[in-house]
């Protein structure tokens, strides 16, 4: 009886510190603060966003998202976009093609491409960017032992300087730990019907599953591209069933404490 | 020809026959004009560091502008000494003159003895040297001789009239040259900069940290001068002068003008630490100059002392110092923006340039049409199978995986370009196909089915979200 008790002053507890800490986190209006969320959950300005791909032909997939999530936050006020990779895979997994860009609203006269030899230099090219104000994208597709928790810990702190986003998109069988303040799964949806053509692809979506977040929530989401509004949006669960079978509680509980 | 062959009676242009008359013994080799040629601009190379303006006349024949650099080495004696032991300590024989012009000083060091003629003094200095001084063709040398005129001096007080009458505007030019009345302008081996700051070490230096720490001054330095004349460079230079005459030689672009000291030296700094075994510093450097080129005007502006974040300038010019640092380390080549062609061949469409290259106001985007987020620098060629041979495939097969196709969008043709000076091929019709898993791809058929082929082939070219 005793100890059942004490959980539950304990579990009272951490909920009180999430609160406190969440309240604190979004009682710091960051200049020309932009609400970007990606489903339901906010992605924070000066901070680092990891988004995994559980297949490596999900790169462009994930790469698409990030875009997505990029184009919605330059709708408001020019941002730069850096855009960095390495220069190896250009046959294999294809490279940055600026006539899609327009698509997802990112404007083609802002993004830098950086293009480094290896691991070392893609780094060192990140961390220049992310202390500009900017949108960094950081393709690090292939696990390498110099992406590790102080390689991200550096990007984060460039980043809570800068004000800057930094999505780092790698593959998620690299099971390095990282610094990240969201970390999401991110895996292709199939797209709703066209309602011009009934074999046709509606607009692009997206199974995105948030495994980490500072912030304590868990939760997997459908989002599609809303193209007419230029951001993205939660769709109803389809008949698939995108069961949150990895949550152990959703995130609407989470966010709901307070 | 040194001076003991010059005693022998050799001289320049003589005879293979006449010399071997006067000496049997003579070896002969043919000269490598060539090798002789860039042997003498890689010596001149090393004497800029007396100064960046050096003009090479013909291969053994050289001009420095040494004007504004005598404090740096401490006098026009100094510069001369030190020129006279380089010279040798490289095993070469010289004769070297200063004056107020190139001519004077070329007339001097050719048949004088007066080795510097002071401000003003050269004059006197070249009027007891032979006619020949003043750089004439032999053959109006020749005639003046032949007419007693056999010094400079003697023609100071000719009247200027039947001078010219007789012997061509050319001797008037040459003698206004050597007086400095008429200009002379010396093309520089490299562009000579309009700003530029050096510093010349009593003890070399070897490390890439003193390097720096030289390095930062400098910047300074010529960032002065630029905010003085509310100008900025967009290419700097950092020349390191080795002791044994080698110069090592960076360079950095921006793609703004910049004269932030701070900036310029993190640029020269990325490029030091990139060299890693390139860096050789040899038995040291005692020489550094920082130059700047390609000035543009650049307005002088306050910047704000709070508030950094709201102004829209300081944001755009961090962006600006962003590229040039990823450019400088990175190469130019690897930090790029997207161009446009107006073409309807989606691999030509859009290319990448580099960043520091200015926009051009034809780069128009391509639209709102559905394009892939990544495309093959190359189509890869697939196994496809269609219900139809005008229809979308159902199934295909890439990279030896096997692909259902669940949704598909389509056919958008892209024909082969009527101006066509470039071939793209048959006629190409795009399909947007989805499979089962959600994945999202760009597939085309290559040739129309019956007209331009029986059998068409199959290949994907791109990657949607």
């Amino acid at each position: 009886m005793h100890a059942i008790a004490r959980r539950r002053s304990l579990a009272g507890l951490r909920r009180r510190i999430a609160d406190i800490e969440k309240r604190e986190f979004a009682g710091i209006p960051s200049p020309g603060a932009d609400d970007l969320a990606c489903g339901p959950v906010p992605l924070a300005r000066g901070a680092v966003h990891e988004f995994r791909a559980g297949d490596y032909r999900d790169a462009p997939c994930v790469l698409g998202l990030a875009l997505a999530l990029a184009g919605a936050a330059s709708a408001d006020r020019a941002l730069p976009i850096i855009w960095i990779g390495q220069t190896r895979d250009a046959f294999h997994e294809g490279v940055p093609y600026g006539c899609g860009l327009d698509f997802f609203g990112v404007d083609n006269a802002l993004c830098i491409f950086v293009h480094a030899r290896d691991a070392k230099a893609v780094l060192w090219a990140a961390e220049e960017a992310v202390r500009s104000d900017s949108l960094v994208l950081l393709e690090f597709w292939k696990p390498h032992p110099l992406l590790d928790l102080t390689a991200t810990r550096r990007l984060q702190l460039g980043a809570e300087q800068s004000g800057a986003r930094l999505f780092l998109l790698r593959d998620a069988r690299d099971e390095g730990p990282s610094a990240a303040r969201t970390r999401w799964r991110v895996a292709p949806a199939p797209s709703a019907e066209d309602p011009l053509d009934e074999r046709g692809l509606g607009q692009p979506r997206w199974d995105a599953a948030l495994e980490k977040c500072r912030d304590g929530g868990r939760g997997r989401w459908v989002l599609e591209w809303d193209h007419a509004k230029r951001r993205l949006v939660e769709t109803a669960p389809h008949s698939r069933g995108v069961v949150s079978a990895m949550a152990d509680r959703p995130f609407e509980e989470a966010t709901n404490v307070a | 020809m040194d001076a003991q062959a010059a005693k022998l009676g050799f001289y320049q242009g003589q005879a293979l026959a006449d010399a071997r008359a006067i000496e049997p013994k003579l070896i002969a080799f043919e000269t490598d004009v060539q090798e002789e040629a860039q042997r003498f601009r890689r010596l001149a190379e090393a004497l800029m560091r007396y100064s960046p303006v050096i003009s090479v006349q013909t291969t053994g024949e050289l001009f420095i502008d040494i004007t504004g650099c005598q404090r740096l080495f401490g006098g026009e004696e100094a510069i001369l000494s030190d020129l006279r032991q380089r010279i040798a300590r490289a095993g070469y024989a010289m004769r070297a003159a200063i004056a107020d012009t190139a001519g004077a000083a070329w007339a001097l060091a050719r048949y004088g003895d007066l080795e510097i003629a002071r401000e003003g003094a050269h004059h006197s200095a070249i009027a007891s040297l032979p006619v020949e001084a003043l750089r004439l063709p032999p053959d109006l040398s020749d005639r003046l001789r032949r007419l007693g005129l056999k010094t400079v001096g003697e023609l100071y007080d000719m009247p200027r009239a039947p001078l010219t009458a007789r012997f061509t505007k050319a001797l008037l030019t040459r003698l206004g040259q050597a007086l400095g009345t008429e200009p002379e302008p010396l093309v520089p081996v490299t562009p000579a900069p309009r700003y530029y700051a050096a510093r010349n070490l009593a003890e070399p230096v070897s490390t890439v940290e003193t390097v720096k720490s030289i390095l930062a001054p400098l910047a300074h330095e010529i960032a002065e001068d630029l905010a003085r004349d509310a100008a900025g460079a967009r290419r700097f230079e950092l020349a390191l002068f080795r002791v044994d005459n080698e110069v090592t030689r960076l360079e950095i672009g921006a793609s703004a003008p910049v004269r932030d000291a701070a900036h310029i030296t993190r640029l020269f700094s990325n490029r030091l630490d990139d060299l890693q075994d390139d860096y050789d510093s040899g038995f040291g450097f005692e020489l550094l100059r920082v130059s700047a080129f390609d000035i543009r005007p650049l307005a002088v502006r306050q910047r704000a002392a709070f508030d950094l974040q709201s102004d829209s300038d300081a944001q755009e010019e961090a962006l600006a110092e962003l590229k040039d640092r990823l450019s400088n380390r990175l190469g130019a080549m690897n930090v790029r923006r997207v161009g446009f062609r107006n073409t309807h061949l989606p691999e030509r469409a859009a290319f990448f340039t580099p960043v520091v290259t200015p926009a051009s106001p034809s780069d128009v985007g391509p639209g709102e049409r559905a394009r892939p987020v990544k495309l093959l620098p190359r189509p890869e060629e697939i196994e496809a199978l269609a219900e139809v041979p005008e229809g979308p495939p159902i199934r295909f097969k890439w990279r030896r995986v096997a692909y259902a196709v669940a949704r598909a969008n389509g056919p958008e043709r892209i024909a082969d370009e009527w101006q066509g000076k470039e071939t793209a091929g048959p006629t190409r019709d795009y399909y947007r196909v989805e499979t089962a898993e959600g994945r999202r791809y760009w597939v085309f058929r290559e040739g129309l089915y019956g007209v331009e082929t029986t059998s068409p082939r199959w290949f994907l070219h791109g990657f949607f979200a």
